[in-house]
């Protein structure tokens, strides 16, 4: 969605600025540059990510930011205060715990997948308000950690190779996806605006700032 | 994870050789000079990592204080760097390719006759 709308808003300044003579003194070429330039390297990522996962890359819950990380893993990267509130390790169990954070990097909760008396596997979400329960079969503990997270985090929790998925719902993918992509190109802008500004090939600004001084 | 710094390494790097190229330019209305052509190259690299950048940050692979990406703060150093070798290095030679189509076809468009404005 990010590479699809700063495609479009490339394409919408590039007919701008061949179109208007009045447009190209305001500096639009600084935004064909900016959304051309990101339009390109997005889609080298692209291109890259569907090599690697295929046609995964365009399911819009795909992507989010989120730390998978096994116990083993956090330990052998010496993270242990880390490690320390994302685990909740059974005890000579070969339990595995999943750290899930948001954008900002903070963590919003973490699950565990522990071994369950009966032999099925149970998944533990660490956190107050949406607690999986803490036996039963693994199917039924899936589905309701499934439900408590995409309730409370637009998530949804899914057993994988690794242990555990935690995948955005598929219209939080795609909001998240477009705000993304409305924020560069607000971003853009910005760095336009000021730009203009700065440069002030109408003299504009500058007329305003000898007015004030004069009177 | 820092894909970016590899188009942004040939931004800096047309950067300094246009200001060199810069002052050895004869000013000839004809032609396009060096320095306007690794400016489109500087502009379009530079317009590029900042718009990816502010994508990183987004997404939290980019914070603001040392060492500035989570996958070096995790202990991911070799995989940055992989990341940045493969998806990086492909950024900037697109980069190339693009610029370079466009130096063949601006220079086409500069020697073609001027169209005839009727009316």
């Amino acid at each position: 969605m990010c590479l699809i709308l700063t495609t479009i808003a490339a394409v919408v300044s590039t007919v701008v600025w061949y179109s208007s003579a009045k447009m190209r003194d305001m500096k639009i070429s600084v935004l064909c540059w900016l959304f051309w330039g990101a339009a390109i390297m997005w889609l080298v990522d692209l291109a890259f990510e569907y090599a690697e996962d295929g046609a995964d890359v365009f399911n819009p819950s795909y992507k989010v930011a989120i730390a998978v990380k096994t116990v083993e893993e956090e330990d052998a990267a010496g993270q242990e205060a880390e490690a320390a509130e994302a685990k909740t390790p059974a005890a000579g169990s070969e339990a595995e715990s999943a750290a899930v954070t948001d954008n900002a990097g903070g963590n919003m909760f973490s699950i565990s997948i522990e071994p369950s008396d009966n032999g099925d596997v149970k998944f533990v979400l660490n956190d107050n308000a949406a607690a999986a329960p803490a036996s039963g079969p693994e199917e039924e503990s899936t589905a309701t950690a499934e439900k408590a997270t995409e309730q409370q985090y637009g998530l949804v929790v899914k057993p994988s190779r690794n242990g555990i998925a935690v995948e955005l719902s598929h219209v939080d993918g795609i909001l998240n996806d477009t705000v993304l992509g409305l924020a560069v190109i607000t971003l853009a802008l910005v760095i336009w605006i000021a730009f203009l500004l700065i440069s002030d090939p109408k003299g504009i600004v500058r007329s305003a700032i000898l007015k004030k001084k004069k009177s | 994870m820092a894909c970016f710094t590899a188009p942004l390494a040939a931004a800096i790097a047309a950067g300094v050789v246009r200001r060199t190229v810069k002052t050895k330019d004869a000013d000839d209305p004809e032609t396009i000079s060096w320095a306007t052509k690794l400016g489109w190259l500087e502009k379009l690299s530079f317009g590029g990592c900042a718009l990816l950048a502010f994508e990183h940050i987004w997404h939290g692979e980019i914070i603001f204080q040392f060492p500035f990406l989570t996958g070096v703060r995790d202990g991911n150093t070799a995989e940055v760097l992989r990341e940045i070798a493969t998806v990086g290095g492909t950024m900037t030679v697109l980069i190339l390719a693009i610029w370079a189509g466009m130096l063949v076809v601006s220079s086409r468009i500069v020697k073609r006759k001027p169209a005839v404005v009727e009316g």
